[in-house]
């Protein structure tokens, strides 16, 4: 059925529109940024102007010198790391959650609020101390010293855990019934009613690596190993600041997840509703 | 809706408690403090002043806090009363 646009729908429709547009202004200008000549990014600036929106000259130098430096390699870096913490995480925090939401064992509660606790403290007050930790294990300049701390992640278990929790009891213990074990239940039931949380939880980490600074910086500066938002931190030095690649380097850094955010949000669709139960 | 809402409440009360990066990067929390927030507080004093004590000491105070607001966002969206 189509929906007929009255006035006031239209002017719905604008107002979203405009606020749409303001949110992806600041991306606009980081695009168009990279893409001109480094002397010409705050040239147009004061006065505002047409000249500080529309680039009139373009190109691509600041992205082939970005390409051509060490800049690649630490793509690679961040695209390693988030992708195997996104995949071991969630093997970790899917089965918390669901032991949170759905198993009754004692100490449950004071397990849960733990874990809320872990996400409360500042990741940055651990930090220096974490560290100490990482060193003892030899873990410095090595993938496994940037991907452990993002594994057990309290806001992803939490997600989970209140997304497990509106799956109709009906169903599991229809599934005890037949005779099905916990293991079962929670692969074969509650993983596949998950997806849209699933892919949420997945996303929370991937940007908690993918935007972390303080960390990769601490256990993992050496050349070879350093993260995207390091390297993209260092092309502004005591006594150099290259806007041209700072400009080139940050819209890559904004595009990858937000490529891998629209890939994903064809998911988001096809959510709670498939639970097939009346309650 | 109501599970989501929590997460969601409790998730943006503490990202937002804990905000620090902004502060420190476009303001440093002046001009004379007014638009500091209690993590750059708490970084100044760590790193700037030296005082890694009085940081730790606020952090933990800030915990606390966070977890009380925290606790009464569950207890209000009705956390306990289900199982």
């Amino acid at each position: 059925m189509r929906e007929t646009i009255t006035p006031r729908r239209a002017l719905q429709m604008v107002v979203i529109a405009a606020i749409a547009l303001t949110f992806l202004l600041p991306l606009y200008w980081l695009t168009i940024s990279a893409l001109r000549p480094e002397e010409d990014i705050f040239r147009y600036l004061n006065p505002f102007g047409p000249w500080t929106l529309l680039p009139n000259r373009l190109t691509f130098e600041n992205i082939t010198e970005l390409w051509s430096g060490s800049f690649s390699r630490a793509i690679a870096n961040s695209l390693v790391v988030a992708l195997v913490t996104v995949i071991a995480g969630l093997m970790v925090c899917a089965p918390a959650a669901f032991a949170l939401a759905v198993i009754d064992f004692p100490g449950r509660s004071a397990i849960f609020t733990a874990m809320i606790v872990s996400f409360l403290i500042p990741f940055d007050a651990i930090a220096v101390p974490l560290y100490s930790i990482m060193r003892g294990f030899n873990l410095q300049n090595s993938y496994a010293g940037l991907i452990l701390p993002g594994i057990g992640n309290g806001l992803a278990i939490f997600l989970l855990r209140q997304f497990f929790q509106g799956i109709p009891k009906d169903l599991r213990e229809a599934a005890m019934v037949d005779g099905m074990g916990w293991f079962q239940i929670f692969w074969n039931i509650y993983l596949p009613l998950s997806k849209p949380a699933l892919i949420s939880a997945a996303l929370i980490m991937f940007i908690f690596q993918w935007q972390a600074y303080l960390w990769p910086l601490l256990i993992a500066p050496s050349n070879d190993m350093k993260v995207a938002a390091v390297a993209l931190a260092q092309f502004s030095s005591a006594y150099n600041v290259s806007f041209g690649l700072i400009f080139a380097g940050a819209m890559f850094l904004s595009l990858i997840p937000m490529l891998i955010f629209v890939f994903f949000q064809q998911y988001f669709t096809n959510s709670v509703a498939a639970t097939g139960s009346k309650e | 809706m109501r599970r989501p809402l929590t997460f969601v409440l409790v998730a943006d009360t503490v990202a937002n408690f804990l905000v620090f990066a902004p502060v420190n990067i476009l303001t440093r929390g002046g001009p004379q403090g007014s638009t500091d927030l209690i993590m750059n507080q708490i970084y100044t004093n760590a790193f700037v002043n030296g005082d890694p004590g009085s940081a730790g000491a606020a952090t933990v105070v800030l915990v606390a806090l966070v977890l009380a607001i925290v606790l009464v966002q569950f207890r209000l969206m009705g956390e306990r009363s289900e199982r």
